[in-house]
């Protein structure tokens, strides 16, 4: 009897609705959190000393080749009209000074002179950034492995030939129909390229790059596009939208 | 207790619905729909600048003038090279794979002696000692016909006092003997496909894999209004496309070839040869058409046939294969219609002491190698021809495993023909002398050293790298080295003297004699491409395009016609075991209209016992049955009218 | 039912008297489209005395042949039978016996080229559309694709490498329309209107004879508009009305009646008795 009363007073609606409270803020706010892993770009590559104070464009590392395909990301060769550090002459050099080539730390440390004399960073955080890509990656004639925060599986053919006439200004007229699929600030002052469309806004001023966000299930990028974007822009854009348009 | 539990339900409830209302569940089921898409073992890609680097595929036997497509650098497939002659865009089979042969497993990863990895120092310890025990015993077998490599050895071989140069048999010393052997001719024998209006392949299945097999079939689908008539014991490949097919026998080739010169001379036709008379009289007495067909089984109405479409033609060629006899016959024949065969010079040498090319086709190799030190260049003796060979010490120079680098004393692995400097000049059966050149697209995935710098390394011959040699040679023939190796091919359009060249009467008389083991049925062998060569087994992708006609499951399959099946008592997927030479082999029989009756074709190729699990233990190995017989009037050895005997198992 | 046409319709034709079947178009097509050769054992799985092999290429059935050559006879004894090699791509039917089985439309004849697409993250591998395909073009993943160890480094950028359990086919390197597209982009040009030969397939490309040509069977200034309509051109198994996009043509007559064996007696129906 005791416990049919007890039930009384603190039964009904209320326990559900604590439950159905708690999972509701945990679903909106902390889960979401939790599908995501942050990891750092392999190297500290800051844009704004490439493009403020070196005057670079962006084209200068991300153009289009002659064959119509787009280099994303600077290779080794590229970086090397800068960062003019001569591999073989600096492994001699390491050979010489009896370090093993691939410990990293210790060539750092060692202030190998093929290495500081072209180093061409000023403050000592931003040359150490650029220290850490020519020994790690530069001399050992390996690639930096950029992480893509755009990045599409192998099934996804993208092409930015394709896109590269998109102009933001044009687009902000459809802004209330691509609100779920295009960061709306994007819209506000239209930057003369279109990029912001669909990477990460205004990342050539950033002087440390954000951190890739991984979604632990998948291995994506939390900011790799789904399909229901792609399909969208294309509806409304009156671009079609057959499977072999973007799949391979 | 029972309230809290009714409690904790009730706010179950309320949890599992809240859940709801919050994205949490779909994302996650969308989240793992994308992980199962994307298993770790599946391998990704590599994405980044595509190029096409134009070089030179030792693979198949005359080699393909490739392009290796790479992207972000790395090599990933082979395509055709339009500017070069040998290509005009396409490629062979074996080549198609050989970015895949590239990085395969069965690459050898470091100097072996005795079954131990030992450095390159040690490596070349061990040869210079036992060459300088050996004195001039010292032997080459190379497996490449067309490579600068082989100046290296012969001068190498002549530094030791030696001449013991081996090629393995190719239809390339058939005709060298045939021409500058028995009929005193110079330079290499070729022939215009491309601008011949009839063209007789007596034996040669040139449009699958005698000769520059690209080439061929170049000009083949270039020649719009030329005529290709194909003669052979089994209804080829070649013989699928041409406009006819006549079927002779191997070994009655070069009789079936003067029983054409028998019509083509009562025609009218002749040469300013010395020795014309006794060739014309030695022909109209002993291969009338009724002789050859007495000999052959060839109708001679066939033969006049033949003999009358070369006759109509402007710009007729005969291409022969298989015996020196044929050869002759064939060049005979073509001196005789005055059509499409050239005569190709050869390009200056790059290394002094050096052999010519004709030089290093003298030795027969079918007539047994046997020296201290034997050097083993990319050939594979131990496969195709393992009892000829002796030798104290055995130095094998290979990319892949083999039966002969497994069998070597010391195995010293080379790069890929993609990841060093390889030169292709005239491979034999192009219409103009032609050279090409690729250098290194890649490093050397394992710990390979280029043959040439190992063996300059052994020998003062007056270069220090191989690419030094090649350099060398670029100059003596007066090529670019920077458009060679853009891709473009240095064609020299010359004709050396030809006066002086006889018809070989005395001796071709007695040679074309049809000569016929004493097996039940006559056996012909056949290469495919894909099935591989005596040098080169089938490649990783190749497999799944080998027939059924070659390939049964791990058996191989022989062909025979129908009458023939019936008179050896056996039908289609009957298991035989084929006796002949010093051997035998399995195979499943299959009914192929297309074989000569009283004929069994069989594919050479397969059956290794080494290597990769492509081509180890795939069907069987046709060389153990071919019988190596000698041509008592040309004195040379030929494979020509083997038999064996066929019996049920 | 409809004939699905498009402004651009890609196709091929097929020169049979030019075929030796040397296999080099198979090879490439593997090499282009990342066809793991086939593999007994695996490396990677630990359980193999539980499990059995995988198959080699000894297995026609579960080999992955996109592109394939058959052997055609006339059927003759010696000496007047005669013999051709037939390449089998996918045809890019104009009316798919494919897509309209397909219970999670994996595939679909939806793009401009009418090229017929084969979405293998979404296929379900159920293989009805094998079953619909009267030209055997379409081959089901019985095993993980596996490279033997190194030679996974070299892959081609075209073509995703899929898991079991899914359907491919060719696809005519559908990767090249689209960089063919985006290079003519780059030059200015209206990737709708490509040049000749600016799109070509692996296997036309490696053909030592040009036995295949490819281009666009709708647009007058390529080779194939005209082939197609040639005298000797023909299609398999035009009778069952899938119009497919792969046209062959030869000289021989028979090889032009075995295209097409339901038409065997006069092309009335009846199907031809010498079947199989």
């Amino acid at each position: 009897m005791e416990e049919r009363r007890t039930s009384k007073r603190c039964g009904g609606v209320l326990p559900f609705i604590i439950g159905f409270l708690a999972t509701c803020v945990l679903g909106w706010a902390v889960i979401p959190g939790l599908f995501f892993e942050e990891v750092e770009q392999p190297v500290r590559f800051s844009h704004a000393i490439h493009v403020d104070d070196q005057g670079m464009e962006c084209d200068s590392c991300h153009y289009f080749r002659e064959d119509g395909t787009y280099a994303g990301f600077p290779t080794n060769e590229g970086c090397a009209d800068c960062h003019a550090v001569d591999p073989a002459e600096a492994m001699e050099a390491i050979a010489e000074a009896g370090i093993d080539p691939t410990d990293y730390d210790a060539i750092m440390k060692a202030e190998i002179g093929a290495i500081e004399d072209n180093l061409a960073s000023e403050s000592e955080e931003n040359k150490q950034a650029e220290r850490e890509y020519v020994v790690k990656y530069l001399i050992q004639g390996k690639e930096v492995p950029w992480l893509n925060y755009q990045y599409q599986p192998d099934n996804v053919f993208f092409s930015h030939q394709a896109h590269a006439g998109l102009d933001i200004a044009e687009l902000a007229a459809m802004k209330n129909e691509l609100s779920s699929v295009v960061d709306a600030s994007v819209f506000e002052e239209p930057a003369e390229q279109n990029c912001n469309l669909c990477h990460l806004k205004d990342i050539d001023k950033t002087d440390t790059p954000p951190a890739f966000e991984r979604n632990v299930l998948s291995g994506y990028s939390k900011m790799t596009m789904k399909m229901w974007k792609c399909e969208r822009c294309h509806a409304l854009k009156g671009q079609p939208n057959a499977c072999y348009t973007c799949h391979k | 207790m029972s309230v809290a539990r009714r409690a904790f339900i009730q706010m179950s409830v309320g949890a599992t619905v809240g859940i709801l209302f919050t994205p949490t569940v779909w994302t996650a089921l969308d989240d793992v729909s994308i992980w199962t898409q994307n298993w770790p073992w599946i391998p990704t890609l590599k994405y980044g600048e595509t190029a096409s680097v134009p070089t030179v595929s030792k693979m198949c036997e005359s080699g393909c003038a490739v392009k290796v497509r790479t992207v972000a650098g790395t090599a990933f497939g082979t395509e055709g090279n339009v500017d070069n002659p040998l290509s005009g865009g396409g490629i062979c089979p074996l080549c198609a794979n050989g970015v895949q042969t590239m990085y395969s497993p069965n690459r050898i990863k470091a100097p072996m002696l005795a079954g131990k990895e030992i450095s390159w120092d040690e490596a070349r310890t061990v040869v210079a000692e036992k060459l300088a025990a050996a004195g001039s015993k010292v032997a080459v077998i190379s497996g490449d016909q067309t490579g600068t490599i082989n100046e290296v050895f012969s001068a190498l071989l002549a530094s030791k006092g030696s001449d013991a140069f081996y090629a393995m048999p190719c239809e390339m010393q058939a005709a060298d003997k045939a021409w500058t052997g028995l009929m005193g001719g110079s330079g290499q024998v070729g022939y215009d496909l491309e601008n011949a209006d009839a063209v007789l392949l007596a034996g040669a299945d040139a449009l699958e894999s005698w000769g520059p097999t690209v080439a061929n079939l170049k000009a083949f689908a270039a020649n719009k209004s030329g005529k290709f008539i194909f003669a052979g014991p089994v209804q080829t490949r070649t013989a699928a496309v041409t406009s006819k097919w006549v079927p002779v026998p191997t070994e009655g080739m070069a009789a079936f070839t003067l029983g054409i010169c028998y019509y083509v001379m009562q025609a009218g036709k002749s040469v300013p040869a010395a020795d014309f008379e006794q060739f014309k009289a030695m022909v109209m007495s002993g291969y009338t058409p009724a002789k050859v067909e007495a000999a052959t089984g060839v109708k001679a109405d066939v033969m006049a046939d033949v003999a009358k479409t070369l006759l109509a033609a402007n710009n007729p060629v005969v291409v022969p294969a298989g015996s020196v006899a044929g050869a002759a016959a064939a060049f005979a024949l073509n001196l005789l219609l005055g059509g499409a065969m050239t005569v190709l010079p050869e390009f200056g040498k790059a290394v002094d002491g050096a052999m010519s090319r004709s030089d290093m086709l003298q030795k027969d190799i079918l007539q047994g190698v046997d020296a201290d030190v034997l050097f083993i260049y990319e050939a594979n003796p131990m496969y195709a021809l393992p009892e000829q060979i002796k030798a104290g010490f055995t130095v094998a120079f290979d990319s892949l495993n083999t039966e002969t680098t497994a069998a070597a004393d010391l195995v010293l692995p080379t790069p890929h023909s993609f990841e060093r400097f390889e030169d292709l000049a005239s491979p034999y059966g192009v219409a103009a002398a032609s050279y090409s050149l690729g250098a290194p697209i890649s490093k050397p995935t394992v710990n390979a050293m280029s043959a040439g710098d190992f063996v300059l390394g052994l020998a003062d011959l007056g270069f220090e790298t191989f690419e030094e040699v090649v350099d060398a040679k670029v100059a003596a023939i007066g090529a670019d080295k920077d458009e060679l190796v853009g891709g473009a091919a240095y064609v020299l359009e010359e004709t050396p003297d030809m006066s002086g060249v006889t018809l070989a009467a005395s001796v071709l008389g007695k040679a074309a004699v049809p000569v016929k083991g004493t097996g039940a049925v006559a056996l012909a062998p056949y290469t495919l491409l894909n099935v591989g060569t005596a040098n080169q087994a089938t490649t990783p992708n190749a497999p799944c395009t080998i027939s059924n006609n070659q390939l049964i499951g791990d058996s191989m399959v022989v062909m025979m016609a129908s009458v023939t099946a019936k008179k050896l008592g056996v039908g289609v997927g009957s298991k035989v075991k084929l006796s002949g030479g010093s051997g035998d082999c399995e195979a499943l029989v299959q009914i192929y209209e297309g074989v000569l009756p009283g004929v069994v074709a069989a594919p050479l190729g397969m059956g290794h016992t080494v290597g990769d699990e492509f081509s180890k233990g795939k069907g069987d190995n046709v060389y153990k049955i071919l019988t190596v017989s000698s041509e008592a009037a040309t004195g040379t050895s030929t494979w020509a009218g083997s038999t064996v005997n066929v019996a049920k198992i | 039912m409809q004939t699905k046409e498009f402004k651009i319709k890609w196709g091929m034709v097929i020169d049979i008297d030019k075929c030796t079947g040397c296999g080099a178009c198979m090879v490439g097509c593997q090499v282009e489209n990342n066809i793991a050769p086939m593999t007994k054992k695996d490396p990677y799985n630990y359980v193999q005395a539980l499990t059995t092999d995988r198959d080699d290429a000894a297995n026609k059935l579960r080999t992955l042949t996109w592109l394939t050559v058959y052997e055609l006879s006339n059927g003759k004894t010696f000496p007047e039978h005669e013999v051709a090699y037939l390449p089998r791509p996918c045809m890019q039917c104009g009316n798919p016996a494919c897509v309209p089985v397909c219970p999670v439309i994996a595939t679909d004849k939806n793009e401009e080229g009418g090229i017929v697409s084969q979405i293998y993250p979404r296929c379900i591998g159920c293989r009805y559309c094998m079953a619909a395909c009267p030209y055997h073009a379409r081959y089901f993943n019985w095993w993980d694709p596996l490279w033997p160890e190194g030679m996974d480094k070299g892959l081609c950028p075209n073509a995703s490498p899929r898991p079991r359990g899914v359907v491919e086919k060719c696809s005519f390197c559908h990767s090249r329309y689209l960089k063919a597209k985006d290079k003519v982009r780059a030059e200015g040009g209206d990737p709708m209107n490509l040049p000749d030969g600016a799109y070509t397939t692996a296997c036309a490309d490696i053909c030592p004879t040009k036995a295949i040509t490819f281009g666009d069977l709708n647009n007058p200034e390529h080779k194939v508009h005209d082939l197609a309509k040639s005298k000797n051109a023909f299609r398999l198994l035009e009778k069952l009305g899938l119009a497919p996009q792969v046209y062959y043509m030869s000289e021989r007559e028979w090889v032009r009646k075995q295209g097409d064996n339901y038409n065997g007696n006069g092309g009335h129906g009846a199907p031809a008795t010498n079947h199989g």
